[in-house]
């Protein structure tokens, strides 16, 4: 019997998904000229990437762990040899009787098309993420499959890094002191917060963090995906319903699938949804016994980061009280870069914190630290020191990092005794304002609320993402490529996000570079507008 | 009356008995005899299949009206967010003021720190916090950003070679939180429909891990190689080979102090198939002649275990996690790592930190010695306890006695 001739033919890749809502299409101008076009773009590098595969296990089946390869060899065998045993075989080396630990198709996507613009993510950089950065050049031997560092650095504009507040290079207030802490009380406590690993820092930055947000108390972990991960599952359990958005950072999809209760989705931003959502399922009850559900969470975030806009809290917390479902606010890009004062989206679009029922954030962002924050109040706090698993578990935040955001929570509430906070914020906005509208003028597609500080210039095609990432770092501006997975199939973009330590010099220069290289890669897919923008 | 209805209902039967004797009661068919009963059975086979040819009565459905959904949404009333506050809840931890080293700082008193990880006792090295001052200066301390978008230093391309020539192994991952490290590398390698062995004592870590991969998980008993050996041997069959079946266990298991047996593990391994994904976060370190781990330990060559991952918040004095295995392990997670990909990288003064106690390390195996010889001290002082014999953990005993 011949070996089937499928054996030959590689298994299809998983399909990405490619639904795209009228409301999203809408809200990015996908035309479906250009859903085409990206389709077909898509279809190319994937046809390319079959062949390669196809070639692949022809030249290369005798070092492959690839089971469907071992089984053509080892029905061509029976074919010649009559049976052998397989198993246990000294003779077949070579495949171990193991499955291999990434399957060729699961692994398609990085292989035949994240390798190829690989050189665009994962750039080493030489000094501090500040508005200027080392970019350090790398070059490849292999057609990008392995990346190598040289010596030789490139200094760029940074548009790239979460520094809202221009904390993260070295700050004349938090250094000083961050390096005091250091010595005081070394680099970790390798312990975690329920046994020695609650230092006074810890308390104080509690504190401190709670008054700045506007509740009575907070608790705080090491990492901000963690946070999420672990507090949704003490929250709510088995019988409650967590109703989180569609675009959703993944630290809250793990933590609402880790949780045990059932989880559903409702559309981007439409508070008109969520409260058909909610009244629905709460005549409907628990799927399968129709018993009421024990509770009902709707999570949200402050600033949705791939799209830089705001969510309509308003509405939603409106919503949210009227069915009295709670509502869990996850601000961690949003957290002291909007607002009048720094204190995030509830400020910023007139929320009483207080309606709010649990406030989540990082310090990562604007603090130019590492870690997260819950603030509740004090009784669900005390619950969570007493059951939530990272507090419980997990080595506590590092004290230096503990001090560098105590320190910037000064600055921005001007308690150092300056106002480099209020000039900090009002720097981001004006800066961040400039930029969109300016972008926008040039006739690039650009996603972002007025006053966020993250900004999306669509790009669609996923071959202009990586000609544009390159001719930036060619003309010395470092921006971000963002593609599936982290946003939908066809609506792959480029990343920009300001800091208050960019001059309106850099972003003058900035905005250059980004419209030449627009020209260039054809990514203007709206009219210029009619007065021409001179830049020096 | 009695008798009158009797009457009638003889009269009734004889009606009907005369009714089936009717002429073609009798009559024969195409060789059928067709008697009285086959009428009837005829009879009620047509009224059957009348039936069943009519619509099934459902009760009409009507919507509610939307007065009715609101007041179905008044009625309801959901369960606080949290359970009522007891006094257990209400306990605090000690705070400490000032490095958690041997000798700490509570309220005033100086203590003696049984309850810190700090296994090598780094905590207040020189050399260390020498290098993250440096770093301190040089990076401020948030990366501010994700590994994939400029949030990756020179440091921690450094830190990733450093640990993995510390293995022998091609190339190790970082990630910017310990705990992170194990529950981002098991969903990564493990979908649904494959096979997962667990120990039924490992640490919440491993626990969220496991249940967010999704796969089947078994537990066998703790630390017991009989349980695991009937386990495996309950979970080899044809189909099972061409899923991907692992072994997931801790070197020293944070819960308990025991060690794992890595050479039985490694031999059962072998013979059924199984890859191994071994947690070390509390052995890497301590355990093994130069501190390189379980496999040193015991022996093993490192190329025989899959996938190492360990927390660098115990041994190594400072945050964040590391996964080390072979190349295709390693780059795998730098796009399918939900805690790489999705999380701010780890600040780079931690990254120079880790270099530094790697170094350290690799230059004075004797703080093992001195390790290894206060842990005999304590077993030969207090026998209270009937743990394993190897067991290193002894801070278990003792945590209470801070308090």
């Amino acid at each position: 019997m011949s070996p089937p001739l499928f054996l030959l033919l590689p298994p299809l890749p998983p399909i990405p998904p490619l639904a795209v809502p009228r409301e999203i299409r809408r809200m990015v101008r996908l035309t479906f000229p250009t859903a085409l076009l990206t389709l077909i773009g898509y279809g190319i590098f994937f046809a390319f990437g079959l062949l390669r595969d196809l070639f692949r296990k022809l030249l290369n089946w005798s070092k492959s762990d690839d089971p469907k390869v071992f089984a053509l060899f080892s029905s061509t065998a029976r074919l010649f040899a009559g049976r052998i045993r397989v198993k246990g075989s000294s003779f077949f080396y070579f495949w171990q009787g193991y499955a291999p630990i990434c399957p060729a198709f699961e692994d398609f996507y990085t292989r035949r098309i994240y390798h190829r613009i690989q050189d665009c993510f994962g750039r080493p950089i030489a000094s501090a993420p500040d508005a200027w950065i080392d970019v350090v050049e790398r070059y490849s031997n292999d057609n990008n499959k392995t990346l190598h560092r040289t010596t030789n650095t490139t200094r760029c504009l940074n548009l790239g890094s979460y520094n809202y507040l221009g904390f993260a290079a070295g700050d004349e207030y938090c250094t000083p002191r961050v390096i005091e802490s250091l010595e005081s009380y070394a680099p970790t406590t390798c312990s975690s917060r329920a046994d020695a690993g609650t230092t006074k820092l810890h308390t104080e930055l509690e504190e401190l963090i709670a008054r700045f947000v506007g509740k009575p108390a907070a608790i705080t972990f090491g990492m901000g995906y963690v946070t999420n991960s672990s507090i949704i599952p003490a929250l709510v359990g088995e019988g409650g319903l967590i109703i989180s958005d569609s675009f959703n950072h993944n630290s809250i999809v793990n933590g609402a699938r880790a949780s045990g209760a059932t989880v559903m989705v409702f559309q981007h931003n439409s508070p008109s949804q969520l409260e058909e959502l909610l009244r629905k399922q709460i005549v409907k009850g628990q799927p399968g016994t129709g018993e009421p559900w024990k509770k009902i969470m709707v999570i949200v975030e402050g600033i949705y980061s791939m799209e830089g806009e705001f969510s309509k809290l308003p509405e939603i917390v409106a919503i949210c009280k009227k069915y009295k479902a709670y509502i869990y606010l996850d601000e961690a890009h949003s957290i002291g870069a909007v607002g009048k004062s720094g204190r995030g989206v509830c400020e910023l679009l007139g929320v009483d914190p207080a309606d709010v029922d649990i406030m989540m954030g990082t310090f990562t962002k604007s603090f130019g630290s590492c870690g997260g924050y819950i603030a509740a109040s004090e009784d669900i706090i005390q619950y969570l020191r007493y059951a939530c698993p990272a507090h419980l578990y997990a080595t506590s935040m590092s004290p230096p990092a503990v001090q560098q955001v105590i320190s910037a929570i000064k600055v921005v509430l001007g308690e150092d005794g300056s106002n480099r906070g209020a000039k900090k914020l009002a720097q981001i906005r004006e800066s961040s304002n400039y930029f969109r509208s300016e972008l926008k003028k040039t006739g690039f597609v650009v996603l972002g609320d007025n006053d966020s500080p993250v900004m999306s210039i669509m790009l669609y095609n996923l071959a202009k993402l990586p000609a544009f990432s390159r001719e930036c770092l060619r003309q010395n501006v470092a921006v971000v490529i963002v593609a599936y997975p982290a946003t939908p199939v066809l609506l792959a973009r480029a990343r920009i996000c300001i800091s208050a330590s960019h001059t309106r010099e850099d972003l003058i220069r900035g905005l250059k570079v980004i419209s030449e290289v627009g020209d260039l890669v054809g990514a203007k897919c709206l009219p210029a507008e009619p007065e021409k923008i001179k830049f020096d | 009356m009695a008798s009158a209805v009797v009457n009638i209902a003889t009269a009734a039967l004889d009606w009907v008995a005369v009714a089936f004797d009717a002429p073609f009661a009798g009559a024969v068919v195409f060789g059928v005899h067709i008697n009285g009963h086959l009428v009837a059975e005829v009879l009620l086979i047509a009224v059957l299949l009348f039936q069943l040819t009519r619509k099934s009565y459902k009760p009409p459905k009507k919507p509610l009206t939307e007065k009715e959904i609101d007041d179905l949404c008044e009625e309801w009333v959901p369960e606080p967010l949290h359970p009522p506050i007891t006094k257990e809840m209400k306990v605090e931890p000690p705070t400490i003021e000032s490095a958690a080293g041997p000798h700490t700082i509570i309220e005033g008193k100086e203590v003696v720190n049984f309850a810190s990880a700090n296994y090598l006792g780094l905590i207040g090295n020189e050399n260390i916090i020498d290098s993250c001052v440096a770093s301190l200066e040089k990076y401020g301390v948030g990366s501010c950003s994700s590994r994939v978008f400029y949030g990756t230093t020179n440091d921690h391309i450094d830190c990733e070679t450093r640990i993995a020539k510390f293995m022998s192994t091609p190339d190790s991952i970082l990630y910017s939180y310990g705990i992170s490290a194990i529950f981002s590398v098991i969903p990564a390698f493990c979908k649904k429909g494959d096979i997962i062995v667990a120990d039924e004592g490992v640490h919440w870590g491993v626990q969220n891990g496991l249940h967010l991969s999704r796969s089947t998980v078994v537990y066998f008993k703790h630390n017991d190689m009989a349980s695991l050996e009937s386990t495996l041997e309950k979970l080899t069959n044809k189909k099972a080979e061409k899923v991907r079946r692992y072994i997931v266990v801790e070197a020293l298991y944070q819960n308990s102090g025991q060690i794992a047996p890595l050479n039985s593990i490694v031999r059962l391994k072998e013979k059924y198939h199984f890859r191994v994904i071994l947690e070390e976060s509390h052995s890497f370190g301590v355990l093994g002649n130069t501190g390189r781990g379980l496999t040193e330990h015991y022996g093993i060559p490192i190329e025989k275990i899959d996938i190492i991952t360990a927390g660098m918040g115990n041994a190594l004095a400072t945050d964040g996690g590391f996964c080390t295995g072979s190349g295709r392990v390693v780059d795998h997670q730098r796009l399918n790592g939900s805690g790489y990909v999705f999380s701010a990288s780890l600040p780079p003064y931690l990254a120079n930190a880790a270099i530094a106690a790697v170094n350290y390390l690799e230059d004075n195996p004797s703080v093992l010695t001195v390790l290894r010889r206060n842990i005999s001290l304590v077993w030969e002082v207090n026998c209270i306890c009937l743990l394993d014999i190897t067991c290193v953990h002894v801070f278990i005993i003792f945590r209470g006695s801070l308090f």
